[in-house]
């Protein structure tokens, strides 16, 4: 789609953060959080990757309840309805910008998930460890 | 009187920042979204603050009249553009309106808060911002006079200082009377939108009669009078009150729209699907507040009075008084008489090429929209670039203008066309001239941001 407009990557850029910057700072500190337990559960540390299915998965719930919510609301919170909503144009676009909460949720959610379940795959590890030594 | 030496005077604010778009890059952004998010927080603010690999060098002394969208975002763009030139804003003016807000706030469906924003966040640290207003332009001598008695000279000048309001225009008519006697007008300040909401607010519980004033003559965002139609209409079906209600539009000539897809579309519109009726040819001569009366003149009909429970008069609009006063000025009888006279494409003055325009104040043949601004910019910014490199200006601004005409809170049509009066739509896919909740979300929530963009001058 950039090749079609006259607008450069970062020109997009500039409007997505001008409308973030209110809330920009919060989302700098979870986006921080985020890739250090990423991190950590890539390196072992504290956490693991085991798991990571499950991780995957149950962020994709919570996205996908996200989805489900936002589909139900955007109307609303522009100041519309559902009775605003005039056709496949309309239709898209709310569902578009559904489906970016809820991916956005998902990705959110996803670094935690993964070292909380890492965290506990790595306890049961050790306490096997511990039991076979017995 | 005080002689200015503006290659010693630059004084950096400490409050000084950033900031402000356009609709129509706006409204192609808006489709590209949520990809880039996660790069927003990662190193977003080295890439926005990088500058142009060869900023031309020069000693110029550039003097901005006026601080509002134009002026705040040449000002921007400048100081990227110009390495050593000496640029000096002038605009006593510290609050910044975001004036696209302005309908939503007059008609109380958004706070005043949307509508309000400070000068100081988006004058770039780099030029000397002089807080007074120029009273007298002397073009033969490059230089201004401030109401303060300040000469200023300049090699170059921009002209942005936006219009005027002429409520003096309008017998028995004050900015003090909207908010009072059913009086509304959504083009002075959030302030007074504010008490116009109340008019309009109140008008929409109890119903009656609403008449809504197109004035004649160019003023900036031509939609407006229809929105406050338009959104007054859906109020009074929201409180139930329509039923004991009739509403009036009184456009100056023949026509709704500048636009004639636009204008065919809403003659139907109009009284078909809304049911305000049209009365075409009236100018509003004066009006009694403590009666509620209105007196037209009417080619049909002369001179007759009108009774209102509402009424949205908005007044004619002209250049500020020190503009249309000086040399800089389209001469009478031309059809932009007193507004600043530019090239409509170029945006270089006719007769002073050390002076071009921007914004509001040009004497060019389309609505004046912050959008219009938004296009104008880059070009006046590149062809004074040129000019400063010994290089022929070769930008050209098409005429673009942008409106999205809010039909209820909810529904948007987005209207975009040019000198030609041909539709540009951002994207085809889009139906003008069908109301949309899409283009509303963009009016809501994309706008602003594209808009504040626009005023840092980091889009073009």
């Amino acid at each position: 789609m950039l090749d079609v407009i006259p607008y450069t990557p970062l020109e997009v850029l500039v409007v997505i953060v001008e409308f973030l910057r209110p809330v920009l700072g919060a989302i700098a500190v979870v986006a921080v959080a985020d890739i250090v337990l990423l991190g950590l559960s890539a390196a072992g540390i504290g956490g693991s990757l085991r798991g990571l299915g499950w991780a995957l998965g149950s962020a994709l719930g919570v996205g996908a309840v996200v989805f489900a919510v936002a589909l139900a609301l955007l109307p609303a919170a522009s100041g519309g309805s559902w009775g605003s909503i005039q056709g496949t144009t309309d239709l898209f676009a709310v569902t578009a910008g559904a489906l970016g909460l809820g991916l956005g949720a998902a990705a959110a959610v996803f670094p935690p998930l993964q070292f909380i379940l890492g965290m506990g795959a790595a306890g049961q590890r050790g306490r096997h460890g511990q039991r076979r030594q017995a | 009187m005080i002689q200015r030496n503006t290659t010693s005077a630059r004084q950096p604010d400490p409050q000084q920042g950033i900031e402000r778009c356009s609709r129509r890059q706006f409204l192609k952004l808006a489709g590209l979204g949520s990809g880039a998010l996660a790069a927003g927080s990662a190193g977003t603010g080295a890439l926005l603050h990088s500058e142009p690999a060869r900023a031309v060098p020069t000693s110029a002394r550039i003097v901005i009249v006026g601080a509002g969208a134009a002026g705040l975002g040449c000002a921007n763009r400048l100081k990227d553009r110009l390495d050593g030139a000496e640029i000096t804003v002038i605009d006593r003016r510290e609050p910044h309106y975001y004036q696209p807000a302005l309908p939503l706030v007059g008609t109380g469906v958004w706070s005043p808060s949307t509508a309000k924003d400070s000068n100081a966040r988006y004058m770039p640290a780099e030029v000397d911002w002089v807080r007074s207003m120029v009273a007298e332009y002397d073009p033969d001598n490059n230089r201004v006079v401030t109401d303060e008695g300040e000469r200023i000279e300049y090699d170059y000048l921009i002209v942005a200082t936006g219009l005027e309001l002429r409520f003096d225009q309008i017998e028995g008519m004050s900015p003090e009377l909207i908010g009072s006697h059913g009086i509304a007008c959504v083009y002075d300040t959030p302030d007074h939108g504010e008490r116009s909401a109340q008019a309009v607010q109140a008008f929409a519980q109890q119903g009656g009669k609403g008449l809504f004033i197109r004035p004649p003559g160019d003023i900036k965002c031509a939609g407006a009078p229809l929105k406050v139609a338009m959104i007054t209409e859906y109020l009074l079906r929201q409180s139930g009150a329509r039923g004991r209600s009739e509403l009036h539009y009184y456009p100056p000539g023949s026509s709704m729209f500048t636009q004639p897809d636009l204008d065919t579309f809403l003659k139907d519109y109009f009284p078909g699907q809304r049911g305000i009726d049209i009365h075409y040819h009236h100018r509003v001569k004066g009006v009694e507040p403590e009666a509620q009366r209105v007196t037209f003149e009417s080619d049909e009909h002369g001179e007759y009075t009108e009774p209102y429970d509402l009424l949205h008069i908005p007044p004619p609009m002209s250049a500020p008084e020190p503009v249309r006063e000086s040399a800089l000025a389209w001469p009478e009888g031309e059809a932009d008489a007193g507004w600043l006279e530019v090239d409509q494409h170029s945006l270089r003055h006719r007769r002073y090429p050390n002076v071009f325009g921007a914004g509001d104040v040009c004497g060019v043949p389309v609505s004046k929209t912050s959008a219009s601004a938004k296009s104008m910019i880059p070009v006046v910014v590149d062809n004074l670039v040129d000019v400063i490199a010994e290089r022929e200006p070769s930008a050209a601004y098409s005429g673009y203008t942008s409106c999205p005409l809010i039909t209820e809170v909810g529904e948007a049509m987005l209207i975009e066309f040019n000198y030609d009066l041909d539709m540009v739509p951002s994207f085809p896919f889009i139906d003008p001239l069908k109301p949309q909740w899409t283009a509303w979300v963009m009016e809501k929530w994309l706008l602003h941001p594209t808009y504040n963009a626009m005023l840092r001058g980091r889009i073009s």
